[in-house]
């Protein structure tokens, strides 16, 4: 079988194994590790879409997304040596207080790490205060903020509130996602972006910094 | 008005599968009656005497949400997610005004030490003394009229809370007799919990809160293997207790793929089924309405957070229409009812299901 379509069924059914072999035989075949983590963004968009249709359960979505983030730990460093102008921006992620759901945000995390961003991810159920904080501290570019659930979109709110309030709003701008989200909830609310899944946010994100 | 049965009588009736004199609602209100009581949920969850659950104060607030709503069914206290985790020292997060939460599940860096662990001594350990206490108090005050259903997680669901969901589907998938002790300490746990709460003073049902032993969480083949043989034995304990069972699994099991689910949980033995959000009731009435109560109804999504009321009144006469005609049929929303859901919506599900679901039903 063709390597990238190894890679890619490795990730849609979520094999667990020594990756080494399979990367370095992508490697021999010339894909360079940007081509693969695009492979496996599109593998990890099918696996949610199948998801979505019901077709495959969490478990498989766990498995993928473990399969994922082995493959990518592996691939890391020449990521880093092809995405050059990684320092394209500083972005501070998390999901917000009261919401645990955290396997969405870690795509995203993961995805802009790996598109040469340099991100501080604050975890799930993280509080306003710890976003506005650590923001300060690191002078993010960017807030990404993740929520899964209708009862905590008010916190989504309050922290891009609260980067206007303490006008952080010129240094640091605002993208958020997750199931309840919406363009139109961005606008709302006065976000400066909003994505759908992973793969866009990357682009989103890179939009916003203009990088 | 002439016979008009007590809430109790009312929800036993329609749990059994005949007709009431009107629908019963069952609101499965969690956290939701602090609000009522305007108390913080630490101050009960956690305030009573050497950090334990306030009994009194729990059971205030169950016993004012039942009188300012009029719901026929309540639980004997308000509920939290964290009970059993924090036994076995987990740590659960009480936001002053938000819904508890697992921050740090008991087994979540190490599960070979459910080896070494006890089940729960409920009259002793943790915040569970409170808990029944609550059971007691309303009991009490209300018991001769009102439903008082037994509230506990279903048994993969609690085990998650023990461990971490995304865990123990790894555990499920590595190591499955490992995830399948924990899923069997969490089933002594709930029958022990079960049997004491009806002797606390509950009156009418067990109700399985299992939203992670549904398809939203499990495959159908984890669901088969790990959840339905520990429900059906849950349903045979309550049974011996001379109680019914009711099963809230969480999944879209209208769907055609998954009706075979619903008949392995019908065959459990289980008495009633509260659908989950985004199933289809008429549906589910159609098919199952003969072999159990057919419990559940209105979207809390779409409906109950954001009202108005002339949507919530719309959506209780379609699925009174839909199921409860021939009986058996018990309303509530899709889910549970948690703090900050407007209380006048809640009142107004209670108040179209009493007013439209007058036998006979005419709609
Ligand atoms: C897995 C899951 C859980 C797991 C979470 C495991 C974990 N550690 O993450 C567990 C079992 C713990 C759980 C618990 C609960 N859950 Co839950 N859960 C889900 C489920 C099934 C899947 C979510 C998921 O991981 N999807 C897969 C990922 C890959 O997709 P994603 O999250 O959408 O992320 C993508 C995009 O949204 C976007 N994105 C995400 N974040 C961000 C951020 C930015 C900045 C950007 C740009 C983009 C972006 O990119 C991501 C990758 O492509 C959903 C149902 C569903 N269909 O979504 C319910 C769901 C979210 N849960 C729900 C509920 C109600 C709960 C509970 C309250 C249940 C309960 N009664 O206890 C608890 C809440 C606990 C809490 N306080 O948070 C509801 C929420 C309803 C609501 N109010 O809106 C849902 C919708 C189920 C339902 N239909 O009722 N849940
Ligand atoms: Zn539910």
């Amino acid at each position: 079988m063709e390597v990238s379509k190894k890679i890619k069924e490795t990730v849609i059914e979520g094999e667990k194994k020594d990756y080494g072999d399979l990367i370095d035989k992508a490697k021999d075949e010339g894909l360079s590790a940007t081509d693969i983590v695009d492979i496996m963004a599109e593998a990890m968009d099918i696996v949610g879409d199948k998801f979505d249709k019901g077709d495959f359960y969490l478990p498989q979505v766990i498995t993928s997304a473990n399969a994922f983030n082995g493959i990518l730990e592996i691939i890391e460093p020449d990521l880093r040596e092809d995405i050059s102008g990684s320092g394209k921006g500083k972005v501070v992620i998390g999901v917000v207080e009261g919401d645990v759901h955290k396997i969405g945000k870690n795509l995203v995390s993961t995805l802009l790490d790996a598109a040469g961003f340099s991100v501080v991810d604050l975890g799930d159920d993280v509080k306003s205060d710890e976003f506005i904080n650590t923001a300060k501290e690191e002078e993010a570019d960017i807030i990404g903020l993740s929520t899964m659930m209708t009862t905590t979109m008010s916190e989504v709110e309050e922290v891009v509130d609260r980067v206007e309030e303490e006008s952080l709003n010129e240094q640091t701008k605002t993208i958020i996602g997750g199931g309840p989200c919406s363009q139109e909830y961005a606008n709302e609310i006065g976000a400066d972006g909003y994505a759908k899944n992973a793969q866009k946010a990357v682009k989103e994100v890179s939009e916003i910094l203009e990088v | 008005m002439k016979n008009e049965m007590t809430h109790l009588k009312r929800s036993k009736v329609a749990l059994k599968g005949d007709k009431p004199d009107k629908v019963p609602v069952f609101s499965r209100d969690l956290t939701f009656p602090l609000d009522v009581v305007d108390y913080t949920t630490p101050e009960v969850c956690k305030g009573g005497a050497g950090g334990t659950f306030d009994a009194e104060k729990s059971a205030e607030a169950v016993i004012k949400s039942q009188e300012e709503i009029g719901h026929d069914v309540v639980l004997g206290s308000v509920w939290d997610l964290g009970l059993a985790s924090d036994v076995y020292g987990g740590e659960t997060k009480f936001p002053e005004y938000g819904i508890p939460r697992v921050d740090e599940a008991a087994f979540s860096d190490n599960l070979e030490r459910v080896e070494d662990v006890d089940p729960i001594n409920f009259r002793e350990d943790g915040r569970y003394p409170g808990v029944l206490e609550s059971y007691e108090i309303v009991s009490e005050e209300i018991g001769d009229e009102v439903g008082i259903a037994v509230n506990i997680q279903g048994p993969v669901t609690e085990a998650c809370l023990m461990r971490g969901t995304e865990k123990l589907l790894m555990d499920m998938m590595e190591r499955p007799d490992l995830a399948k002790e924990l899923i069997d300490l969490a089933t002594t746990n709930i029958k022990n919990f079960i049997e004491e709460c009806f002797e606390a003073g509950a009156n009418l049902t067990t109700f399985l809160a299992a939203s992670n032993d549904g398809t939203e969480v499990l495959t159908p083949q984890f669901m088969r293997e790990f959840s339905l043989p520990k429900i059906k034995e849950i349903v045979e304990f309550s049974h011996d207790l001379g109680y019914p069972v009711v099963f809230h699994p969480h999944g879209v099991f209208t769907e055609p793929e998954h009706h075979e689910l619903v008949d392995k949980s019908i065959s459990t033995g289980i008495d009633g089924f509260q659908f989950a959000e985004d199933n289809d009731y008429e549906f589910a009435a159609e098919k199952w309405g003969e072999d159990v109560c057919i419990l559940g109804g209105v979207s809390i999504k779409d409906a109950i957070l954001p009202g108005p009321v002339s949507k919530i009144e719309n959506e209780v006469k379609k699925r009174l229409k839909d199921c409860a005609k021939d009986g058996g049929y018990i309303a509530m929303a899709a889910c549970s009812l948690h703090r900050d859901t407007p209380v006048e919506n809640v009142r107004a599900m209670t108040e179209a299901t009493h007013k439209y679901g007058e036998y006979p039903i005419n709609l």
